[in-house]
């Protein structure tokens, strides 16, 4: 609250002390609503791929195509980027700003490899007859996992600029909140992946 | 933004007082990593009841990371709950379709 | 006293900016001006969209008609309801709520002002591509507002008017979601000292529980026309039955959102008609906690019931019962509402001002428009209703009968506090009747004539079938509804330059806007206020009967701020560069994928996304 700081000490005057909203950063609320909302973005696309990913041609299911063990070296790639993300804020918190940048490359540097692993993984997938026309699998595949990569390839950019804003001092160990709210959004990717990973690729129907 | 720097203050003085108790990130990789390899293990081996397994893994995971890297574990309730809201509209959203269409009966039915 | 400091435009473009002029609206970040904006946009969509009925009522006055090509009018009466929902209806709601809620909960400016301004441009521009589908070189989107596979894929839909639908609706979809991320956590953060959320007034809670809803049922509807993008533009068969695809999941998807949809619709001027009715009877809320919870309730069972706009579709028996069983539930918490308004109005010293008529019209209309929704509830009943005029009855009951009528109570309540002046009783009585009965006219014989078997979205009908004098009645009616409208843009614009001065305070109000100037100064309150009760102007103004209710003696209404600085953003452009940027992106997506409007999209887009991050790390 704007001025919840300075209330006079009449004895009337209320102050709530059970305000749960109070000293929460406005931009912080924010972005956990907006990823509140993403929910349902991936919640729905995840339930597309769900229903129609017994719609293939014979022989080019998920069961087929999709590499699991290659998309289990891009999960943890991933999930150490989240790991590298959540360090880089520690950093930031200790008012390290070489580290958080270090650390922020990294992450970018690992969601880089995440969009280069996917990237392979779908040209392949494209080379065997599986496409976003050729089938409603493959339809549903694509879409979900473009979101998704599109998602991640945002958040790179985002953590670059970061990295830039630290470079002129844009961080400290008072004024983190920018960090914060970018690795929420990194943080919402993986989760989201997590989700998709054992879904539709763990999940996904023999023969 | 009226109240982002008074905010960013008190945000900033309780965030910093919240965090001197950092969990062990590095830990909670561990368990992320060997949480997945036993998914990727699980999902090997046939026999075993893939999805009761595999799902309760993800959500492990899902949890660990929303719990100590996104800090809702140590952050307000309200956070959570936000987040909370979309989480369980989402899965309903996801259970009743896949419902709804297990049991379509169509017009001629 | 508090010092103001406002940060000025940084970063890429340093354009000076405005303070006065027309220029200065288009830099704005002030959520009144922005208020204003989308109420005049809105009043202005509205008419648009009320021509287009009238075009629809007098293609069906008679049967056998020739006045609209049948292609034509499905054009007509698919962008009526695309209009009125989702440029008129919506945004006027948005738009009081951005002029009042902040200065109800003592607050300065919404949480993110800049955010603010972008949803209306964003709303603007995208009202305006819709507008251009229109244009006889595209033709706009015919398939009905709820859009139903597989008649929207190529084959069956060829002109460019479902690229307007799909682009249009997420362009739109974009500035509700800023919009109500804004409004929660204003909502939530910004409130007075004092002012806890249950003696929060209940158009703020309306609005708080609306913004919830957009926020957690837009994207289904986002990934909805995502994937019927995708069909359109790439060949994918997600819809289309040929391919393998299921028609249903676009009505699954669609409905998901759209029958929260129709409750973004009505809760907020639920919200108005719980502010206008204990200023009128003059006498607080009766059950303001339930009022408030009941909203709440609505908002929560909202996402339970959407299959029963499908009850047509074989969902099978289990699911009919238990959306039939959810779609009767939601009855409760509205008819508690019904009930404490009615309480609220029993034993008040009641003033019918013309806010007031609309207020307890709104509520016997929608009391009308409940019960035939409670019909539709049930499966039978809805197999021989759906898709007949009894539907377009009950939803212009809900719709105009509600909503409308319920923003025309805000109109009336609130043009004094947003303009200085009062409008005309007497113009607003004869505004109030008309509309009424035109009203009446129009719309309660269609739930006959749904009952006789009158299907909906025709373009015409046969003579005798029991169907051509409730039409022709009905067609009349509608022309006395555009009266009534008529009737009501006369009375804006003759008391914008005629209307009596109405001072800071009308109508003897109660909440905290009532307490600041009418128009109230740039940053509303000179020093914030402390707020003891739901009731917070009141006290102030009869300290004597507050302290009968339990608010101390002598206590402080107002925080002296010496020292404090309030750091608000200042004028700037980046928001409109933005919009600009996603409106040529629309229209490259529109254009069947026009990569160098999509390229000039996204680079105009970054660089007021650049200017704007700069000024946010300047602030």
């Amino acid at each position: 609250m704007q001025t919840q700081a300075h209330i006079p000490a009449h004895p009337a005057v209320p102050v709530q002390v059970d305000d749960p909203f109070r000293g929460l950063d406005v931009r912080k609320f924010g972005m956990w609503t907006f990823l509140g909302s993403e929910c349902l973005i991936f919640g729905s696309l995840i339930t597309t791929a769900l229903l129609y990913r017994g719609k293939h041609d014979p022989g080019l299911g998920p069961h087929d195509v999709l590499n699991i063990p290659f998309t289990a070296l891009l999960a943890f790639i991933l999930l150490l980027s989240s790991l590298t993300m959540v360090l880089a804020l520690a950093a930031i918190q200790r008012g390290d700003r070489r580290r958080l940048q270090l650390w922020l490359l990294a992450t970018a540097g690992l969601g880089t490899c995440f969009l280069g692993g996917q990237a392979y993984e779908f040209s392949k997938i494209v080379h065997e007859g599986v496409t976003l026309s050729s089938s409603l699998f493959g339809a549903s595949f694509f879409t979900l996992t473009g979101f998704h990569g599109t998602h991640v390839f945002i958040g790179v950019l985002w953590l670059l600029s970061c990295v830039a804003r630290s470079l002129t001092g844009g961080f400290n160990e008072r004024n983190y909140i920018g960090v914060e709210i970018a690795g929420l959004y990194w943080h919402f990717v993986d989760v989201v992946w997590v989700v998709i990973f054992t879904l539709v690729y763990l999940l996904a129907p023999t023969g | 933004m009226s109240s982002v720097h008074g905010e960013t203050q008190a945000g900033v003085h309780g965030a910093a007082v919240e965090h001197h108790t950092h969990p062990n990130y590095v830990g909670v990789f561990v368990v992320l990593f060997v949480l997945t390899a036993i998914e990727v293990g699980v999902s090997f081996v046939p026999q075993l009841p893939q999805a009761p397994i595999l799902i309760t893994l993800m959500i492990l995971k899902a949890g660990a990371v929303a719990l100590y890297y996104m800090h809702l574990k140590f952050d307000s309730r309200v956070f959570s709950w936000l987040f909370g809201t979309g989480l369980v509209t989402a899965t309903f959203l996801l259970i009743s379709f896949l419902v709804l269409f297990a049991h379509h009966v169509g017009i001629a039915g | 006293m508090a010092t103001t400091v406002i940060t000025r435009e940084a970063g890429v473009l340093r354009l000076p900016v405005r303070e006065t002029g027309w220029l200065s609206w288009l830099t704005t970040v002030n959520h009144k001006r922005i208020g204003i904006l989308y109420l005049t946009t809105s009043l202005i969509f509205f008419l648009v969209g009320g021509i287009l009925a009238l075009l629809i009522r007098l293609q069906l006055a008679v049967p056998n008609n020739t006045f609209l090509a049948p292609d034509v009018y499905n054009q007509v009466f698919t962008m009526h309801a695309l209009i009125m929902i989702f440029l008129a209806l919506m945004p006027a709601a948005v738009g009081f709520a951005n002029f009042v809620v902040p200065i109800m909960i003592g607050a300065h400016d919404m949480a993110f002002p800049r955010l603010n301004a972008l949803s209306y441009w964003v709303y603007l521009l995208g009202g305006i591509l819709f507008e251009m589908s229109f244009l006889p070189l595209f033709g706009a989107p015919d398939a009905g507002w709820f859009a139903y596979a597989p008649l929207t894929q190529n084959q069956y839909s060829h002109s460019a008017g479902m690229n307007f639908y799909v682009i249009g609706l997420n362009v739109l979809g974009i500035a509700s979601i800023a919009g109500a991320i804004n409004f929660i956590v204003t909502i939530l953060k910004l409130r007075a000292p004092g002012m806890s959320l249950t003696r929060m007034p209940l158009f703020a809670w309306m609005t708080l529980v609306v913004s919830f809803l957009i926020v957690f049922a837009f994207p289904s509807f986002t990934i909805a026309t995502v994937l019927l993008f995708f069909d359109r533009y790439v060949g994918t068969n997600f819809f289309n039955p040929a391919g393998g695809g299921n028609p249903l999941l676009w009505q699954h998807l669609f409905w998901f959102f759209g029958h929260p949809e129709v409750y973004i619709l009505i809760l907020p001027a639920m919200g108005i008609v719980s502010e206008v009715l204990p200023t009128f009877a003059r006498k607080p809320i009766f059950g303001y906690t339930f009022v408030a919870y009941s909203g709440v309730a609505i908002g929560f069972l909202g996402f339970t019931v959407w299959a029963h706009h499908m009850f047509a579709t074989g969902l099978g028996p289990v699911a009919n019962a238990s959306f039939a069983a959810t779609s009767m539930l939601i009855a409760v918490p509205t008819g508690v509402k019904i009930f404490n308004w009615i309480g609220t109005l029993w034993g008040g010293r009641l003033r019918m001002t013309t806010a007031m008529l609309f207020a307890i019209g709104f509520i016997a209309m929608f009391i009308i428009g409940g019960i035939s929704g409670v019909s539709l509830a049930s499966p039978p009943i809805d197999l021989q209703q759906t898709d007949t005029y009894y539907v377009v009855a009950h939803i212009h009951y809900v719709l105009f009968g509600g909503t409308v009528f319920g923003l025309m109570a805000g109109a009336y309540y609130w043009f004094p506090k947003i303009t200085g002046r009062l409008m005309s009783e007497r113009l607003g009585k004869w505004h109030f009747w008309t509309q009424f009965i035109g009203f009446n006219l129009t719309f309660f014989p269609m739930h006959y004539l749904g009952i006789e078997g009158m299907p909906r979205r025709i373009y015409t009908y046969a003579p005798g079938l029991g169907f051509d004098e409730w039409n022709l009645v009905a067609s009349i009616g509608a022309f006395i509804m555009g009266a009534g409208v008529l009737l009501f843009i006369v009375n804006l614009l003759w008391s914008l330059r005629n209307g009596p001065p109405a001072g800071n305070d009308p109508w003897d109000g109660a909440t905290l806007e009532w307490s600041v100037p009418s128009p109230p100064p740039e940053h509303n309150f000179e020093a914030t206020p402390i707020v003891y009760s739901r009731r917070p102007y009141w006290d102030m103004k009869y300290p004597e009967v507050a302290h009968e209710h339990g608010v101390p003696a002598g206590a402080p209404f107002m925080l002296h701020e010496s020292g404090h600085t309030l750091h608000l953003p200042g004028p700037t452009y980046y928001p409109f560069i933005v919009a600009v940027g996603i409106f040529l992106l629309a229209w490259g997506l529109v254009l069947q994928v026009a990569w160098p409007l999509i390229i000039a999209g996204l680079a105009v887009g970054a660089i007021g996304m650049l200017g704007w991050v700069q000024q946010m790390a300047a602030d």
